[in-house]
């Protein structure tokens, strides 16, 4: 909301200045986001009178016109604009005037006639009003007035934040109000602003007995949500808002539109009471305030036809719905350039009537920002009152009170809310003066009587977010300052907690990092093609109102956005990219946590020792290996897995701990590869990180062996179908307890071998704990494992 | 006999000082100490002497011997050091050329300023929880005291899955999720992913929060209070950093507030960052609404306590002097290696 100083000030006596009243209503609860002068900078400009027009010789576009700006002189000026009219007063900049952004105006000559100054447009002077032509002031605007001076231009604008508790603050008056209750000084009530209605009041009861032809009739399942209704006839339609009052509008962020629509938001915009006015000759038959019927539609103000809920309450004639009642008015009854007689409405509608409606439509309305908050019950025939009395002395106006009616029912109850002494001091921190709780909430409107124990305060109607205790400890510490609460640092029992005794994410990010890994994070929705190619199978579920089609379904695989990010790297020039993600995966019907990551380009970074090598599936396989390295008891083990959506079927291999399967690794199909212009195949790996993060790693010492260690290194030569990883494996399950440790140093494949055929080489480790191993020892474990490959297939050692 | 030892003696010496290398010395050593060395077959022509000129002449050749020994030994010396050093000097390398397998790996900015903050309240208490991003409307909103209709809904643009689930819009479900397995008095910290539907130049669909809950039978605001001021100052390292604590509204708190920092940008002077107001908001907190306490199950009379909230983005965009939101989930190599 935008805040006029210079408005607030007329309801406000205050000897804060602009600064101190910012700071305070900030540090008060209600935020100022900005602070900006009215209009910018600029002097020269004065209010002239135009008296004649003449084309001009030499230019279809311009005129010649004779202005008076009160000096006693004529001055001819030329001007472009098409809105010009004698009679006019318009705003003149003179020769010496300065306009914003340093615009100097001299005495000009425009194709042949000189220029004793300029005519200006709203926009010109920095008063953006939305209009186009020159600024038309009011006909009476005093001749040769400075124009700042007669707009009252030297005014600050105050831009709030008010939170959706605070409907009260939504006007001028509730901001006056919380400043009077900060300490500002003294509110202004507006002189003679609380007239007697001269028109009819009843209950809704009575209402419904007397039916007079124009008392809007209030359907009796919709009485509690519209508790009180406001109807006032009115002939005639006032001439334009004064310019002071244009202005104010202007300051506040609305535009001009029509003199009675100008007024009522201005009075909305003092007062926190929308209101509404219909064109009372398109009416049909009086006005009913009742629940939508289904199919119902509404040819709302903002052009589009909305399709009304039987939980929206209208206010409709004979023909349907002519307004979606504290929400938005029909084009039908709207208020126009031709209208002659009006219906005045000023309704209560309680929050829970309005909430939702409009957010649900696709709405967002002044009035509808109001009711749902909480907009006053006492306001409503006040209000019409004060504004019918304005528009009166706007002149041409008169109000038909045989036509116009109030209908009051039930106003909402505030009951007295206890507050105890107590219960303030422990929320809040520190114990209080009586003096001050009271003072702060008889300030902020609350009716308070002391009790035993506390106090039992009473809120104003004004009021919606007060309803328990600690509403009213918050409002005592609001009005006393947070800032002069104390600042005290927790006290309580330490509990002891819970330690993981599973390797932490950290320590499998330190491991990555280490290998040269830079961890991303990308988007958990991805697009349903890139979640297509890579899970085809996956249920994840799909965003029902995407921001995009790139980020339409959540991710069954976090592949696709390192792939995007991979890409993203490589096409700016980053040839070698190593990337991983810590992020969750979602299906159907769960959420789970993987460690995945990606790599292209050389193995090694650039070294000038070492040659470069492009990076393989065994550099990969390394590293996901190493991040198997925290849980040194857990017995893992790869396999291939052949097809697979988006992997090299020769590349590709499944990581299994037993038969479950917690990773996957493998290059990327050079097709998929080829598609993303990558010329090379990057490699991808996952691991279950959740899954991972329930196996406990704790390792038991085994005893160091006093006794030598021997080395014995055997050569096989194995079939092409005999996976290393078979015989390997093989010999480990089969290794006796002195055999400590089995790698495979080499392998080969070549014509010294028979076709069909390669060669491996181990090396065994044996120690023993309990003696020196003899050659004996060492011969019959390895005839022992040499028998136990050799029944995987036709394995030979290598001659 | 005598005269000519002397002479062969200098000579020697001349021989050893003048030996380049260790094979040329063992040829000299050869030539007068070897079996047939000068010095060996005089000392075997001494019995062909009298026992008197014997006596004299052995006791010459043996000082001679042993002179010549002695200079072999020093020159054997001299030529050993001199391998050495010429090894050493063979040997030497270019230190300043750059050593291998350089990892320069990191983790992400993002995450760094999480295991900080989880690191810094674990440190006073605080146990790590977390939730599951696709939540139902129950813990992300109602639980929260945020009813259907409420207008503080728009305060939140949320994705929906269906009718029933949503992605997360803060991490405050993990309050709930946690009252729902602890009983106070309890501390917890929760950090993660959370969703809104908005994207643009100050907002990325995606974007991280840390949520805190502290319950207990004694705490109060000026205990949020001292405790968010003192995370401040630490996380910033600047013990003397502006904080102020401000009236604001959440439906799961009350009190609520907002705490700004003096902007860490401009020290306070205003800077565009700051919108020119020389106050940075970073973080939301209050006291826990009764309504919370009462659905999750805890005697709001005898517990109380507070939650904070802060976007995990904005954190770190002060801290490291990050320009740009959209750079975190870019992922710019050129960006993240900045973070080592």
């Amino acid at each position: 909301m935008r805040v006029s100083i210079q408005w607030l000030r007329e309801l406000l006596d205050t000897s804060w200045d602009t600064e101190e009243i910012a700071r305070r209503l900030t540090m008060g609860g209600i935020e100022v986001e900005a602070v900006e002068d009215a209009a910018p900078l600029f002097h020269g400009v004065v209010v002239a009178a135009v008296q004649s027009i003449a084309p001009h010789p030499e230019a279809d576009q311009l005129r010649v016109a004779q202005v008076d700006a009160g000096d006693g002189q004529l001055r001819t000026v030329v001007c472009g604009a098409d809105n010009l009219a004698v009679g006019q007063r318009v705003p003149l900049a003179i020769p010496g005037a300065a306009l914003p952004g340093e615009r100097a105006i001299t005495i000009a000559t425009l194709r042949g006639v000189s220029s004793e100054g300029v005519l200006c447009a709203a926009a010109e002077l920095g008063l953006e009003d939305g209009g186009s032509g020159l600024l038309i002031l009011d006909d009476d605007a005093p001749i040769g007035t400075d124009l700042r001076t007669y707009l009252r231009l030297e005014d600050q604008i105050l831009t709030l934040g008010i939170t959706p508790n605070r409907g009260d603050a939504l006007s001028m008056l509730g901001v006056a109000r919380d400043l009077f209750a900060l300490g500002a000084g003294a509110l202004i009530c507006p002189e003679g602003d609380t007239p007697q209605p001269v028109w009819t009041t009843s209950s809704l009861d009575m209402l419904a007995q007397t039916r007079e032809h124009f008392a809007p009739h209030i359907a009796v399942d919709a009485r509690g949500a519209c508790p009180s209704y406001t109807a006032l006839w009115i002939e005639g339609v006032p001439k334009r808002l004064p310019d002071v009052l244009r202005e104010r509008l202007r300051r506040a962020g609305h535009r001009c539109i029509h003199p009675v629509v100008d007024l009522l938001n201005l009075q909305m915009l003092e007062t926190g009471q929308p209101l509404h006015a219909f064109d009372a000759d398109t009416l049909q038959g009086g006005l009913t305030v009742r629940w939508a019927q289904a199919g119902e539609t509404l040819d709302a103000l903002d052009g589009r036809d909305l399709p009304l809920e039987p939980d929206m309450l209208v206010v409709a004639d004979a023909a349907g719905p002519v307004a979606l009642a504290g929400i938005i008015g029909g084009r039908r009854a709207a208020v126009s350039t031709h209208t002659r007689t009006i219906v005045l409405e000023a309704a209560f509608f309680p929050p829970k009537a309005i909430q939702g409606r409009a957010r649900r439509l696709g709405l967002q309305t002044d009035s509808a920002m109001r009711f749902e908050r909480g907009v006053d019950f006492a306001l409503a025939p006040a209000v019409a009152a004060s504004t019918l009395r304005r528009l009166i002395a706007m002149g041409r106006v008169y109000l038909r009170a045989e036509r116009s009616h109030t209908s009051v029912g039930v106003p909402p109850e505030h009951a007295p809310i206890p507050l105890r002494r107590a219960r303030l001091a422990r929320i809040l921190g520190m114990d209080y003066d009586d003096a001050v709780v009271e003072t702060a909430l008889t300030r902020l409107g609350l009716r308070v009587c002391k009790t035993h124990d506390g106090w039992q305060a009473t809120p104003p109607s004004h009021r919606f977010d007060l309803h328990i205790e600690v509403d009213l400890i918050e409002e005592v510490g609001r009005i006393y300052g947070y800032d002069r609460l104390p600042l005290r640092r927790p006290q309580g029992v330490l509990n002891p907690l819970p330690m993981p005794c599973a390797p932490r994410h950290g320590t499998l990010r330190g491991i990555l990092q280490a290998r040269d890994y830079h961890e991303v994070i990308t988007y958990s929705f991805i697009s349903r093609q890139a979640q297509a190619t890579f899970t085809p199978d996956a249920d994840a579920p799909v965003l029902l109102n995407p921001l995009s089609a790139d980020l339409a379904v959540m991710r069954a695989s976090l592949w696709p956005g390192l792939l995007q990010t991979l890409q993203f790297n490589v096409k700016r020039q980053q040839e070698r990219v190593r990337l991983f993600e810590f992020g969750r995966v979602f299906s159907g019907n769960g959420q789970r946590l993987i460690l995945a990551g990606c790599v292209v380009g050389s193995a090694d970074r650039e070294h000038w020792a070492q040659p470069q090598r492009a990076v393989d599936f065994y550099d990969v396989k390394g590293d996901v290996t190493a991040l198997l390295a925290p849980w040194p008891d857990m017995a893992f083990h790869f396999r291939p897995i052949g097809d697979h959506p988006v992997l090299h079927p020769g590349q590709a291999a499944e990581v299994l701990v037993g038969e479950q399967r917690i990773g996957l690794l493998g290059a990327l199909h050079p097709t998929l590869a080829a598609e993303h212009d990558l010329d090379k195949s990057p490699f991808f790996f996952y691991l279950d990180a959740e899954w991972l993060n329930d196996q406990p790693s704790a390792s038991r010492f085994r005893p160091l062996s006093p006794f030598p260690a021997l080395r014995r290194d055997l050569a096989l030569v194995i079939p092409d179908d005999i996976a290393a990883g078979t015989v390997w494996a093989a010999m480990r399950a089969a290794a006796s307890r002195i055999v400590q440790d089995i790698t495979i140093f080499d392998r080969y494949q070549g014509p010294s071998l028979m076709a069909g055929t390669y060669s491996l080489a181990f090396a065994l480790l044996l120690q023993d704990v309990e003696r020196t191993l003899t050659e004996a020892d060492v011969q019959a474990e390895t005839d022992r494992l040499l028998a136990v490959v050799r029944q995987l297939g036709p394995i030979e050692l290598r001659a | 006999m005598s005269l000519q030892s002397v002479a062969s003696v200098a000579e020697a010496a001349r021989e050893i000082a003048a030996a380049a290398d260790l094979n040329t010395l063992e040829q000299i050593r050869l030539q007068w100490l070897g079996k047939k060395g000068v010095l060996t077959q005089a000392m075997q022509q001494l019995g062909q002497l009298s026992p008197e000129a014997r006596r004299e002449a052995g006791q010459l050749l043996n000082g001679r011997k042993a002179e010549v020994q002695s200079l072999l030994q020093e020159r054997k010396a001299q030529l050993e050091a001199m391998v050495i050093q010429a090894r050493l000097r063979r040997e030497g390398l270019d230190v300043t050329l750059p050593g291998r397998r350089v990892a320069w790996g990191s983790a992400h900015p993002i995450r760094q300023t999480l295991e900080w903050v989880e690191h810094y309240f674990g440190g006073l208490g605080f146990e790590t929880s977390d939730g599951p991003e696709i939540e139902d409307d129950y813990h992300n909103f109602a639980a929260l005291n945020i009813p259907e209709d409420h207008p503080a809904r728009a305060m939140h643009d949320t994705f929906y899955l269906d009718a029933a689930r949503l992605l997360r819009t803060q991490t405050s479900t993990v309050q709930i999720r946690y009252l729902e397995t602890h009983q106070p008095p309890l501390r917890m910290i929760a950090t993660g992913r959370v969703y809104r539907r908005d994207s643009d130049i100050t907002h990325t669909p995606m974007f991280h929060q840390v949520e805190g809950l502290l319950l207990d039978e004694r705490a109060s605001f000026a205990d949020l209070r001292g405790l968010l001021a003192d995370f401040l100052q630490t996380f910033f390292a600047r013990p003397d950093l502006p904080v102020r604590f401000r009236p604001s509204y959440f439906p799961f708190t009350e009190p609520s507030a907002e705490i700004d920092i003096g902007c860490v940008i401009c020290g306070g002077s205003g800077c565009r960052v700051c919108k020119q107001t020389g106050w940075l908001e970073v973080l939301g907190c209050g006291m826990v609404h009764p309504a919370v306490l009462a659905g999750a199950g805890v005697d709001g009379e005898r517990f109380s306590g507070f939650a904070f909230g802060m976007g995990v983005e904005r954190l770190t965009m002060l801290r490291y002097g990050v320009n740009d939101l959209r750079l975190f989930f870019e992922n710019d190599l050129r960006f993240l290696k900045q973070f080592s």
